[in-house]
């Protein structure tokens, strides 16, 4: 079948160290080329322009540029003061500081490795010298990180929104109790290592004065997801207005309340965030040459008469979706993955009777785990980076944490109404 | 009282900077110019973009108006944007790639593969160039519906962007067949 010809090229090119997006378009124009399709060239190409010009897509490098002005406006900084003050006294509260600022964090930027870097640069450390194993300090920033691609706002759900045609709004809702339960979940195992290693049993309780005056320094930022959320919510602006909207408060925030940033910055901000934007944007246009040659082949009708004849309920089509996902997440990021697998499965998830929004969250949920799992895996390269270890031995000990997100995962998927609750409730 | 030391501030710049933007790996001075007013050109374009989103939530809200023509004028932006973005990528090694492969390959045969991936990029480049000259062609004769500017304005990006990304990646090839290692050409260990 072309979809598997067209993969292993895909997938040989980018092992030989093709970067993904010229990976992608080879792989396009060699299936279409080895199997003596007519598709001409242009009609590839056209497609890939356009898979990057939709304005809904402008609120990627304009959320980046949110979460990179606040990254470097020490927002992150405030946020990690707050949450350790707050939770410091708990047994591994050190820990559970960090999946709470990264839970916060990502209510901000909306980007897992911005997440990773920007608290994992301070807290990576702190964990180390408090006496957690550098390894595990790595692996919690590489598992926590990836919250912030399931706490709204969250590009990965912008990129399926585009290509599934389901709200923004639901979207960035529904994620909202699942990326709380994720972050219980991770803190639990915080807790098991700072009390079986001895290294965190709970500091002492910090004053109500010196919480409340973190929590003023921080305000300013915790402030910031609900007014994207709420802003969205109540249809002030749309998604892409939110991500405009975002990256002005945190220039005031960084610039006007904070004063850590300057206005001499603003250029190297700018290129930063559109350059990596860019990174992103180019693998969406070259996966929507994929996708739409695996359309025009009939792909997706040959993947659904396959898919139907294994799975005859919904409960094992779940099954089914959530071993496929995982598989991919371990090679390929999320966007990518999301504009591949998004096609195939939306209109599946329809004859199963699986809301588009409970799909697009579950499939972010696989991707946020792909994230940290090798070998292909962005914050787990990072988190390996900060802690300064091997990734081997990061991902030894991310292992209870990748077994208690995969079980949530589970529990998620066959229990919509934790995320959609909120979602109907406030339709 | 917590006793976990945390830093006043956190330094996040990581990179050499010339000016006010990066300054980007070394190349001859037609290269570094070329590269330099991408990288303006990519900071314009976002500032204005940025800019004109965020007037319209004003004017929309405040004034309960509505600048019509900002979201085909940031669409085209986007699509200039984004291929001038993979241009600047491409001269700082940013891509998405997975080098685990090449990276375990003894010296000779890694030169040998780095030059082979460039030779990849540059003729996947050159078709991009060569069909998206055809495609702006084609794109001067339809409008965009509010601007009412030819459709080739959006779609020149490609190929202008597709041409400066070969001069980047055709001087890295050089660099390579000179025997410089990926330090040396992009200043840091390879991701």
């Amino acid at each position: 079948m072309i979809l598997f010809e067209t993969f292993g090229l895909f997938v040989f090119a980018t092992l030989l160290g093709v970067p993904l997006v010229y990976g992608l378009l080879v792989a396009t124009a060699g299936m279409i080329w080895w199997n003596g399709l007519t598709h001409p060239l242009t009609s590839v190409f056209l497609t890939y322009i356009g898979g990057v010009e939709p304005f809904i897509l402008i609120a990627v490098p304009l959320f980046m540029l949110a979460g990179e002005i606040l990254s470097r406006g020490g927002v992150g900084l405030r946020i990690v003061s707050f949450a350790t003050k707050l939770l410091g006294f708990l047994p591994g509260g050190l820990g559970i500081a960090t999946v709470t600022s990264c839970l916060i964090f990502g209510g901000v930027s909306g980007s897992a490795i911005a997440d990773t870097a920007a608290i994992g640069s301070v807290m990576a450390p702190a964990m180390v010298r408090k006496g957690y194993k550098p390894a595990f300090a790595g692996a919690l920033m590489s598992t926590a990180g990836t919250l912030a691609v399931i706490m709204p706002p969250s590009i990965p759900m912008l990129v399926y929104a585009f290509v599934s045609g389901a709200s923004v709004r639901d979207l960035f809702i529904a994620g909202v109790v699942p990326a709380v339960i994720f972050a219980v979940g991770l803190s639990i195992d915080c807790i098991r290592v700072g009390r079986s290693t001895g290294c965190d049993r709970g500091d002492a309780r910090s004053p109500a004065r010196e919480i409340w005056t973190a929590f003023v320094a921080a305000f300013p930022a915790l402030l910031m997801p609900v007014i994207i959320l709420g802003g969205i919510w109540t249809g002030i602006f749309t998604p892409t207005e939110a991500a405009a909207v975002a990256a002005a408060y945190g220039l005031f925030v960084s610039m006007v309340i904070y004063k850590d940033l300057r206005a001499r910055d603003l250029p190297e901000l700018l290129l930063k965030s559109f350059t990596t934007s860019a990174v992103v944007m180019v693998v969406i246009g070259a996966t929507s040459c994929l996708a739409w040659l695996i359309t025009v082949e009939q792909v997706p009708v040959q993947i659904a008469g396959m898919v139907t004849h294994y799975a005859t309920s919904q409960w094992t089509f779940l099954l089914l979706v959530n071993m496929a996902l995982l598989a991919l997440g371990c090679f390929i990021e999320p966007v990518p993955a999301l504009i591949l697998a998004a096609p195939l499965l939306v209109p599946l998830s329809v004859a199963f009777k699986i809301d588009p929004v409970h799909l697009g969250l579950i499939m972010t949920c696989n991707f946020a785990i792909g994230l940290y799992t090798p070998p292909v895996g962005g914050t787990l390269m990072v988190g390996a980076r900060l802690a300064g270890v091997g990734m081997a031995s990061v991902v030894k000990a991310l292992i209870p944490q990748m077994m208690i997100s995969v079980t949530i995962l589970f529990v998620i998927t066959y229990v919509p109404s934790i995320s959609m609750s909120l979602v109907r409730a406030l339709r | 009282m917590s006793q976990v030391e945390l830093p006043a501030r956190v330094d996040t710049a990581t990179r050499p900077v010339a000016g006010l933007l990066p300054a980007g790996p070394p190349a001859p001075a037609p290269v570094l110019w070329l590269a330099r007013i991408v990288d303006w050109s990519i900071v314009l374009i976002g500032a204005t973009m940025a800019t004109l989103v965020f007037a319209n939530v004003i004017v929309h809200n405040l004034f309960h108006g509505d600048i019509a023509w900002t979201t085909e004028f940031c669409e085209l932006l986007m699509v200039w944007v984004t291929f001038l973005g993979g241009a600047a990528a491409t001269r700082r090694g940013a891509h998405m790639v997975v080098g685990e492969l090449v990276n375990r390959l003894p010296g000779g045969a890694r030169r040998l593969a780095y030059a082979a991936i460039q030779v990849v990029v540059l003729v996947t480049l050159g078709l991009l160039a060569w069909y998206g000259v055809g495609i702006a062609d084609a794109g001067r004769s339809s409008e965009l519906t509010v601007l009412g500017w030819p459709m080739a304005t959006q779609y020149v990006a490609l190929p202008v962007a597709s041409a400066i990304t070969m001069v980047f990646v055709a001087w890295d090839l050089i660099e390579i067949l000179r025997g410089r290692t990926y330090a040396q050409r992009y200043g840091e260990a390879h991701p």
